[in-house]
């Protein structure tokens, strides 16, 4: 049980995303310590309002007690690996393109400081996302110091489809202008497999799969195909006689067992995707997303 | 009952991440509810659209869609003293259904026909908060329902829609705003942009996007003006039930998903906006499998056997740990409802009703 990750590891930008619960966080670290050891230079990113942060599980996964919009080194806890991490703010990023674009000095402090365009981010549905992916996107391509990778661990399904295509609807209602180019790049970005790569993380049951395929269809033929990954598989066991069917050990290993034989069932469903195992907490266990990483060859 | 507040509340809203069978929770309370009596809208904004699985159905409408008839053929008549009713929030639908109560035909087409918000409502995703709370409001008030049971999409900031009214309010409030209304069209845009202090943002956005977005912008501007207040006013009409005590909100996780330590950040925002958590639902308990550390036969029974349970032992004991932990944050006044993993994936009315009496 592996990952296949020769086929995403040359590209530039590896969106994370998938079903709630299903690890995308701990995936998304897993492979930023991957690339890392190859010798890239990572920056793992999450997006987010000033409220998200809360809820981020990033700064506990690194070990800090937070991460702010610019990107942090951080030692990878276990290791020597040394990765860059963010949590961007949207109207931090919609000033940084302000000021990239409009370099008369400043006006994105104007603009950020008006109320309207405050509400107007927070109001116009779409911007936020695409400012922010347009702040990944020029490291990218435009920075010289920016990083080889970008894993960004994005928000959950509905969201990261709409993540995903703001650029190509933003190309669509400005028409013309400088949103209107970037705008037109980054959706080719996007959607080149060389650039591009999608990994979509689902959980072995019969609504996270629903999910996923529902996902695979809204993502269209518009992005690269994604890499699916069933996470949290739980093993096939044996099958076994017992003479005490109803004592405790035995009715938990019929519980595992037929729900090992369910999940891979409802797995099946997703062709071609990668299982990786359920696991389990052990005392004096690597940390999780250390122990997800030597699944990944 | 275990939950009596599902006897009397007017409207439930469950929060919290995904992959803790929220979306299966809303559906088992509600089941749970109208097999009381209650007349129960369940609505899901959840854009996966996994509601309609877990009540065994394809596709869920956006219009409430009765489903007595086929709960009374999977359980049996008499059992079902009220009534369920289920639905998926469809954004877009909801939004242009506002425009034609409120401002009539010409504001609805007006709308329609606007390039910039057909692809702005094709990407409703950030507005699903809205909506849903104008949903909410639709449904409260066509009276067909005495209990709303609204299941959040798997966002973290589950609660943010209730901080809409501000929202929509504080972009329409401002001086630009009134500036596009009273000089609708009149000469180019960039003559337009010269006296307010709001100038230079607008200025800014224009270089950025060209003067198309703008021009639509302006041409919306008065139909938008006409509506908003409406808008708003229903936001808030549905915010102060929200945060009456007819109303509350339910914390869902998993006990695995409790260890990320999102139940102090929620309950603290809940807190903040003035929203009841009526309870806290821990799903998927294993403790029932593995409740003891050795138990008999452990020693004596095959490898594979002791090996399997040693393991749901550690997940259990992990799960111990973090309900007593949220056991503290709940205090004694909020009920804490563990329900343990069933054999079966619930996707199905027979499956629902057991969680459903598991939970009610």
């Amino acid at each position: 049980m592996s990952l296949d990750f020769s086929s995403i590891a040359t590209r530039k930008l590896l969106v994370v995303t998938g079903k709630g619960g299903a690890g995308k966080s701990v995936l998304s670290l897993a492979l930023a310590h991957r690339l890392s050891v190859m010798g890239k230079r990572v920056w793992l990113v999450e997006l987010g309002r000033k409220r998200d942060r809360e809820f981020s599980r990033l700064p506990e996964l690194v070990g800090r007690s937070k991460i702010g919009h610019e990107p942090a080194e951080v030692t990878l806890p276990g290791t020597k690996q040394k990765i860059k991490v963010s949590v961007l703010d949207p109207a931090l990023s919609l000033g940084e393109y302000v000021d990239l674009k409009l370099p008369t000095g400043g006006l994105a402090g104007m603009l950020l400081n008006n109320r309207v365009t405050a509400s107007f981010l927070e109001v116009v549905p779409g911007l936020p996302d695409l400012v922010q992916m347009g702040k990944l996107w020029h490291a990218l391509t435009k920075d010289e110091n920016g990083p080889d990778v970008v894993v960004l661990d994005a928000p959950a399904t509905g969201h990261a489809v709409s993540l995903l295509k703001a650029p190509a609807n933003f190309r669509k209602i400005t028409r013309l202008g400088p949103i209107y180019r970037d705008a037109s790049l980054m959706a080719e970005f996007l959607g080149d497999p060389a650039k591009t790569g999608i990994v979509l993380a689902s959980l072995p049951e019969e609504m996270s799969v629903q999910e996923t395929l529902e996902l695979q269809k809204l993502l269209g033929k518009e992005f690269p195909a994604p890499l699916v990954v069933v996470n949290k598989c739980f093993p096939a066991l044996p099958k076994l006689k017992s003479e005490n069917p109803d004592s405790i050990v035995w009715r938990a290993y019929t519980y595992a067992a037929q729900r090992g034989l369910r999940e891979q069932e409802a797995a099946a469903d997703l062709k071609g995707a990668r299982q990786l195992p359920y696991l389990f907490p052990e005392p004096g266990a690597l940390p999780l997303y250390l122990r997800l990483s030597e699944l990944i060859p | 009952m275990k939950l009596e507040f599902l006897l009397d509340t007017k409207i439930v809203i469950l929060c919290g991440t995904g992959g803790v069978g929220k979306t299966t929770t809303a559906a088992a309370l509600a089941l749970a509810a109208a097999l009381e009596g209650r007349h129960v809208g369940l609505i899901t904004i959840d854009p996966a659209r996994r509601l309609a699985t877990s009540l065994g159905l394809n596709r869920l409408k956006s219009d409430p869609q009765p489903l007595n008839k086929y709960i009374e053929e999977e359980i049996g008549k008499g059992k079902l003293k009220g009534s369920l009713s289920a639905m998926m929030l469809d954004s877009e639908n909801t939004f242009y259904r506002f425009l034609k109560n409120v401002g009539g035909s010409d504001i609805h087409d007006s709308f329609k026909s606007s390039t910039l918000f057909e692809v702005i409502a094709g990407n409703f995703g950030g507005a699903h908060d809205f909506l849903a709370m104008e949903k909410l409001f639709e449904l409260d008030k066509s009276g067909a329902f005495d209990l709303l049971v609204l299941d959040t999409p798997p966002a973290r900031h589950t609660l943010d829609f209730l901080d809409a009214p501000e929202m929509i309010a504080r972009f329409f409030d401002d001086r630009i705003f009134t500036w596009f209304l009273t000089n609708p069209r009149s000469h180019g845009v960039a003559e337009r942009l010269r006296a307010t202090s709001a100038k230079v943002a607008l200025s800014v956005l224009e270089k950025l996007t060209g003067e198309g977005v703008i021009n639509d912008f302006v041409s919306l501007a008065p139909h938008i003006y006409k509506v908003k207040n409406a808008f708003v006013e229903r936001q808030q009409v549905i915010r102060k039930l929200l945060t009456s005590n007819q109303a509350g909100a339910i914390f869902v996780s998993s006990p695995t998903d409790l260890s990320r330590g999102e139940a102090k950040p929620f309950l603290k925002d809940a807190r903040a906006k003035g929203i009841d958590i009526l309870a806290f639902v821990v799903n998927r308990s294993l403790r029932g499998l593995a409740p003891e550390a050795e138990p008999r036969g452990l020693r004596s029974a095959p490898a594979a056997v002791a090996e399997n349970y040693r393991r749901l032992r550690f997940l259990v004991e992990e799960e111990e740990k973090n309900l007593k932990l949220l056991k503290e944050l709940a205090g004694t006044d909020r009920p804490v409802i563990t329900a343990p993993e069933l054999e079966e994936d619930v996707h199905d009315l027979p499956g629902l009703l057991a969680l459903a009496e598991i939970l009610g």
